[in-house]
């Protein structure tokens, strides 16, 4: 994708002719390839931490103030982080992922406060109060996020968030989505460049249920692991009624090309993109010797067609300035005879993307971007499919590599998607 | 809600700032306590003359039957806290004309809104337009506009529009003449119309409408919604420095609104219209938990005076923590009042105190102890004599808790015998 920026000098814009062309090479494209390749890919499962519903506060330092009261103007949630393993299996029968929710490996924390809809990234200021409403989509701030592995290992995030309400079978559903970045790591993640992204649940305790996707780039491969790592111990699935399609996206290769298409309005330019997905098991482990990952990629499951609107004059994101952007995707599941299963279609609605460098390729340009939106709907298997995408990706700008981290977060309460009734 | 929504911040009305010299607080707290408050519940015939029910509807304009209806809550346990909900006799009818609105409409009873469709799915508004009631032989009653929102909720293994709304009292008839008051409704959308309660307060500042005798026993009826329970409690100040209220200032060292606790006590209203239209004096009981809640204007900066037409909006959270026999928390409800009306209200005895009344609701957002997993509706009706920190504040809510509880764990059996007054 990308937007925006990154990418070679705007110059003038005034017509089609003049816009870059991030299909050049400023190093060979399997170089960029491999650069962006050079992560730690956390796909981890929160379940929330038993009975800290009795002690969540937005205001821990002053408890008498009860504005702090959660659920009031904002949510304080925190979930102990399990292993988690999808692996999908696209056949003529259907699309069906196991669900495997494995052993806790550390926490996730985030203190969320409502915002006006206006309200822009701002990691220094506090949006003013908005107070929660279940029925409504709602802007938040992830103004305290923290994932933590031990004593030692944390990430500390900003970011910004969604409530997304749905109605399943004529129950409400409260479905919440996330995009954060990584503004200070210690231990393995000091120093880390990285974001993290989460799609699931508010329970009934208004806790967070679901997926949490964390990608820290990782050039000395202190943190990926080119060996399997040991396996995971799969515990009784927490979540019945939802089901996560975790992808691998690149191109097919590096003469899949990359294209503008017609302008949206504004500033604005949409960079058409396609790659392929492919079924992935994102495994992690966070003993004593500190987390580790290990991504092992499996079947091709389809064609994914994206269209990336965002700001090419703009300057590269930071952690302070990222650079928003919005996508409409279509996802083709098919057999491997070539056959399509389902269609989903969504679009990226919160999406904040930052500048990419590379030490070992001088001059090439890059992005760092992840974001959320809502599945608007599906065909075939996935007729009247209801959820969220998230992607957490890395690419580059001329070649225009990808890789794609992303989830479709399906509601699924009658297990159409899932291998396994025990998941 | 906390009755901390309605607070205006400090220092901001003059008029309340004067009112520090108002009368002794157990003098107001008479005055305002100077109610008719009952509980009525309107149970649906069917005939909608504004075209089909539901789904796809736009308005709903329908006569339905008015039954008096009694919860008498006992008190709490370590085991639970449960409630008879009886509905009674009928006594009189109710006309209404609501309409679905947009989200953004500014709606008024001269304005009629544009067609807008119910969808089941999704919370809406929809104007009150004219919900007139009418009592016994119809000659005591009052008419009334306000507005109210939908909230689709599973209760049990339905999917129910559940709605949530406040109506203000524009004029009254026969013994209703010349009164103020507010009522809020809490129930369904059904096919044939609206089916729930409306919680009524009407000042009764010259004992018009209530009486000492005693009223008719009620004459139980069908139970019409055995899936829901409704709760019935009140609250006031209580002394001490735990029932002090503060203020809540933001990180720009600003204030964003007030915290406010009150005491919460068990409550019984009662009325009846056998013989035209008489209510009971409230009657406030023990103690039974406490509330704790910050609320604050929905519009930052608006005036904060709330007339009939251009009502004070508020809104706020609180925490409703109910003790057992050992004075501990067994169980307590987290609310957010999403909707918050307030009107200014005038004392006669009391002419320069800063009188209010006041109707809300809003979800319960998730249950502790007892209530843990149980979802529901949070409203109410109150009155008020708000002085900013620290002045006096005196206050009578009428809370109710609609649980979706189709198990009966908070529904006790009625027996005549019962009540705890």
């Amino acid at each position: 994708m990308n937007t925006q920026s990154a990418s070679p000098p705007p110059a003038s814009r005034s017509s089609a002719s003049a816009l870059p062309d991030v299909n050049a090479q400023t190093y060979p494209y399997d170089m960029v390839q491999a650069m962006l390749d050079q992560t730690a890919n956390f796909s981890m499962f929160a379940v929330p931490a038993s009975g800290y519903d009795d002690k969540a506060t937005l205001t821990p330092d002053n408890p008498d103030d009860w504005f702090g009261l959660h659920g009031g103007y904002g949510l304080d949630l925190l979930s102990d982080l399990h292993r988690f393993e999808a692996l999908i299996d696209a056949r003529s029968s259907g699309v069906r992922a196991s669900q495997e929710v494995g052993q806790a490996t550390g926490k996730f924390h985030c203190l969320c406060l409502f915002s006006p809809p206006d309200f822009k990234w701002n990691t220094r200021q506090t949006p003013s109060p908005l107070i929660f409403d279940p029925w409504r989509s709602q802007h938040f701030v992830m103004q305290d996020c923290q994932v933590t592995f031990g004593e030692k290992h944390t990430c500390q995030c900003y970011g910004i968030g969604r409530t997304f309400p749905v109605s399943v079978n004529g129950r409400h559903v409260l479905l919440a989505a996330g995009v954060a970045n990584i503004m200070k790591g210690t231990g393995k993640f000091e120093g880390r460049e990285g974001t993290l992204i989460f799609t699931g649940t508010l329970t009934r305790q208004l806790q967070f249920q679901g997926n949490v996707n964390l990608r820290v780039r990782d050039s000395e491969d202190t943190l990926v692991s080119e060996n399997d790592l040991h396996p995971i111990e799969a515990i009784h699935n927490p979540d019945r009624d939802n089901c996560f399609l975790e992808l691998r996206l690149m191109k097919k290769n590096k003469n899949v090309k990359t294209s503008f298409g017609p302008p949206p309005g504004g500033n604005l330019v949409s960079l058409i993109t396609p790659s392929e997905m492919r079924s992935v098991r994102y495994s992690y482990v966070a003993g004593g010797r500190g987390p580790r990952t290990h991504m092992q990629i499996g079947q091709v499951l389809g064609p994914m067609s994206a269209t990336v609107f965002f700001d090419l004059a703009a300057p590269p994101g930071t952690a302070e300035s990222p650079v928003p952007f919005t996508t409409q995707e279509l996802y083709t599941f098919t057999t491997a005879n070539g056959e399509t299963v389902g269609t989903i279609a969504c679009g990226v609605v919160e999406g904040i993307s930052f500048g990419l460098k590379f030490p070992q390729a001088p001059g090439q340009p890059g992005v760092r971007f992840a974001g959320f939106g809502p599945i608007q709907g599906g065909t075939g298997v996935f007729a009247g499919a209801q959820g969220i995408l998230t992607v957490n990706s890395l690419i580059g700008i001329a070649p225009h590599a990808l890789s794609l981290m992303h989830c479709l977060h399906l509601v699924d309460p009658d297990q159409r998607y899932r291998q396994g009734a025990g998941g | 809600m906390s009755s901390s929504s309605v607070a205006t911040p400090p220092n901001v009305n003059a008029a309340q700032r004067s009112a520090a010299a108002t009368p002794d607080p157990q003098l107001i707290q008479r005055l305002i306590d100077q109610v008719a408050g009952f509980n009525l519940f309107v149970v649906p015939e069917g005939g909608n003359s504004a075209g089909r029910n539901g789904n796809g509807s736009t308005g709903f304009v329908l006569s339905e039957a008015l039954h008096r209806f009694s919860i008498t809550m006992q008190r709490p346990t370590a085991q639970g806290m449960q409630a008879t909900n009886v509905l009674g006799e009928n006594v009189g009818r109710v006309d209404l004309r609501w309409f679905m609105i947009p989200d953004n409409f500014v709606a008024r009873p001269d304005r009629q809104p544009p067609q807008t469709r119910l969808n089941s799915s999704i919370s809406q508004r929809f104007v009150m337009q004219e919900t007139t009631f009418t009592f016994g032989d119809g000659r005591d009653g009052f008419r009334s506009f306000g507005t109210g929102r939908t909230f689709p909720m599973m209760v049990g293994k339905g999917p129910r529009v559940v709605v949530g709304g406040i109506g203000n009292i524009t004029e009254g008839f026969g013994r209703f003449r010349g009164h103020e008051g507010n009522f809020t409704v809490c129930g369904d959308l059904t096919p044939n119309g609206f089916k729930g309660n409306i919680l009524v307060r009407v000042q009764d500042n010259n004992g018009g409408l209530r009486t000492q005798g005693d009223l008719p026993p009620i004459q139980p009826q069908p139970d019409p919604d055995p899936d829901t329970t409704y709760l019935l409690w009140t609250a006031q100040k209580g002394t001490g420095a735990d029932q002090e209220n503060s203020a809540s200032f933001g990180p720009d060292k600003q204030l964003r609104g007030l915290n406010i606790p009150t005491q919460l006590k068990l409550l019984e209203l009662d009325f009846a219209a056998s013989n035209g239209f008489h209510a009971r004096d409230i009657k406030v009981g023990e103690v039974i938990g406490r509330e704790i809640g910050f609320g604050r204007g929905s519009i930052p900066g608006a005036d904060p005076s709330g007339t009939p037409m251009n009502p004070f909006l508020f809104e706020g959270v609180a925490r409703y923590s109910f003790f057992g026999a050992r004075g501990n928390t067994t169980g307590a409800i987290t609310t957010n009042v999403l909707e918050g009306r307030r009107f200014d209200m005038r004392l006669p005895d009391a002419p320069s105190a800063p009188g209010l009344r006041f109707g809300f609701f809003g979800p319960i957002l998730y249950g502790q102890g007892f209530f843990k997993g149980f979802e529901g509706m949070f409203y109410g009706a109150t009155a008020s004599v708000f002085n900013p920190p620290p002045g006096d504040h005196v206050i009578t809510h009428f809370y109710m808790a609609r649980m979706n509880d189709p198990q009966g764990k908070f529904r006790a059996a009625f027996a005549r015998e019962q009540g705890w007054s």
